[in-house]
């Protein structure tokens, strides 16, 4: 398991979960503090709005403060956690708000949203680290399968979608995306052991 | 299903990928093999990783401020002492307000319910008719609700309140929310809408249940009262009994004192819809019921 990367680290996202599971609104400050940037980012990749990351990032912060308490550490990372349900928080709202206005899809290839500030120095410091062994295994993927991961996981679009816009079948699309997953975990089960989250 | 398509699956689910029609099947799956579900851990860890492939944005201090506010807001109060004042609001969200004096009811129903500290800490808002009159209709989520299941409500309300403090467009969207509550109003009350009274079973004989339903617009609503709490992993599902077979509905689970709501859509194309149902299965759900049963009933 990839928890075997950085236990401490991982460890103390445990104990803060149990605080904030327990009401502690300190406990829940600090992880505030740890995560809403690296969150927020991934918000404003998905949704492309600055108004629709911050509403997202508040339900964010209402659902871990409420549902901490289910949080089940034997299945998985405290951080995995909160990725995963901020990441459908936004597709939730990217459907809600693509229903009413059918925006047009940028690419997920595309760099940080226009109005995106300046990261901190704490921010360069994680991504320098845990980001560096991310990104150059994800430069090892497949081109092919490097763009429909990262169109499914922060396009936003569904397998049919990038499909019709990739002109693919929708069999090749999925194959790609499994393939490029299952290649991208296995290089960092390899290479996160002595890597800081 | 061969159990190598379920691995496929868990890995597209995993990517974000899955397609919904497929979710069921493999959510089914997960609840039975471990195997998978480890798979589907260390897979889920790789794909959170790909965060580090966005930049990270902090987000503005203010919005540090109204998260940690409203989080101790939300913080632990015995949920007995907020019923008496969702009657209240039930009271007032009946009357249509005269908007002259709609600004200063809301304030007073704001401060009852323990909610007004929220809006004195935006002196940007101005709290005219029209805000209040919003406010009002926020509120009538309370008298949809027949019983408090004030702690989700107050946070509802609070996230609504939230927002008149930001920008006309989000009101407009705002509104699309309140205009659904209003919907479940409606439906509680509407002529049209039928309702089906269900009795406890022998596993729970003091459990009560009705669902309110309407084949025009598809919506149904249940609301339960004393049933027993749901073990950890277990969850209520409801069942649309039409044609003598079982449908799958929504899963919901009872708060402390055994009530319960589910906002819920009929089955599309479903036959004489006859019965409704509820069993306790896992909490992922089933496609047929495998539970006991604890509520059942006939359209009245």
């Amino acid at each position: 398991m990839l928890s075997q990367a950085r236990p401490e680290s991982d460890a103390q996202d445990a104990a803060l979960l149990r605080g904030v599971a327990r009401g502690d609104e300190r406990a829940f400050a600090d992880l505030y503090d740890r995560y809403s940037s690296i969150l927020f980012g991934l918000l404003l990749r998905i949704l492309h709005s600055r108004a629709e990351a911050e509403d997202v990032l508040q339900e964010v912060c209402l659902q871990v403060w409420q549902q901490a308490r289910a949080f089940d550490p034997a299945r998985g990372r405290p951080f995995t956690w909160l990725v995963t349900l901020t990441r459908s928080r936004a597709i939730d709202r990217l459907r809600a708000v693509e229903s009413r206005e059918r925006a047009a899809r940028r690419s997920a290839e595309e760099g940080p949203a226009p109005d995106s500030e300046v990261e901190t120095a704490d921010d360069a410091a994680v991504r320098s680290e845990r980001g560096e062994v991310v990104r150059r295994a994800l430069s090892e993927l497949p081109e092919e399968q490097r763009q429909a991961l990262l169109l499914a996981y922060l396009g936003g679009m569904s397998q049919s979608e990038i499909a019709t816009a990739e002109g693919l079948p929708l069999g090749t699309v999925k194959t790609r995306t499994r393939a490029g997953l299952k290649k991208l975990s296995a290089l960092l089960r390899n290479r996160l052991g002595q890597y800081a989250v | 299903m061969r159990h190598e398509e379920y691995k496929e699956l868990l890995v597209l689910e995993a990517a974000g990928a899955v397609d919904p029609s497929e979710l069921r099947a493999l959510d089914e799956h997960l609840a039975s093999c471990a195997e998978c579900r480890g798979e589907l851990d260390e897979l889920r860890d790789a794909a959170a990783s790909l965060v580090y492939a966005v930049a990270p944005v902090a987000p503005p201090p203010a919005r540090r401020a109204r998260v940690l506010e409203q989080v101790k807001t939300l913080g632990a109060r015995p949920a007995d002492a907020e019923a008496p004042r969702a009657a209240e609001a039930d009271a007032v969200a009946a009357r249509p307000p005269a908007k002259a004096h709609a600004a200063e009811e809301a304030r007073r129903l704001l401060s009852r319910l323990g909610l007004w500290q929220i809006f004195r800490a935006r002196p940007s808002l101005a709290f005219g008719a029209a805000a209040a009159v919003i406010l009002i209709a926020a509120l009538g989520l309370l008298s949809a609700s027949l019983w408090g299941r004030t702690h989700e409500l107050r946070a509802e309300v609070a996230r609504l309140a939230e927002r008149l403090g930001a920008s006309e467009g989000d009101l407009a969207r705002e509104r699309g929310q309140l205009a659904q509550a209003r919907e479940v109003n409606e439906l509680l009350t509407a002529p049209e809408a039928r309702l089906a009274n269900l009795a406890g079973t022998k596993t729970a004989p003091q459990a009560r249940a009705r669902v309110a339903y309407d084949r025009a617009s598809g919506r149904a609503l249940l609301l339960a009262y004393d049933l027993p709490p749901a073990p950890a992993g277990k969850a209520y599902q409801l069942w649309f009994i039409a044609g003598g077979k079982p449908l799958p509905g929504g899963l919901f689970k009872a708060d402390a004192r055994g009530r319960a709501r589910l906002d819920d859509r009929l089955p599309a194309n479903a036959p004489t819809l006859s019965a409704f149902a509820v069993t306790l299965e896992d909490e992922r759900g089933e496609q047929t019921p495998k539970g006991d049963m604890y509520l059942l009933g006939a359209e009245s």
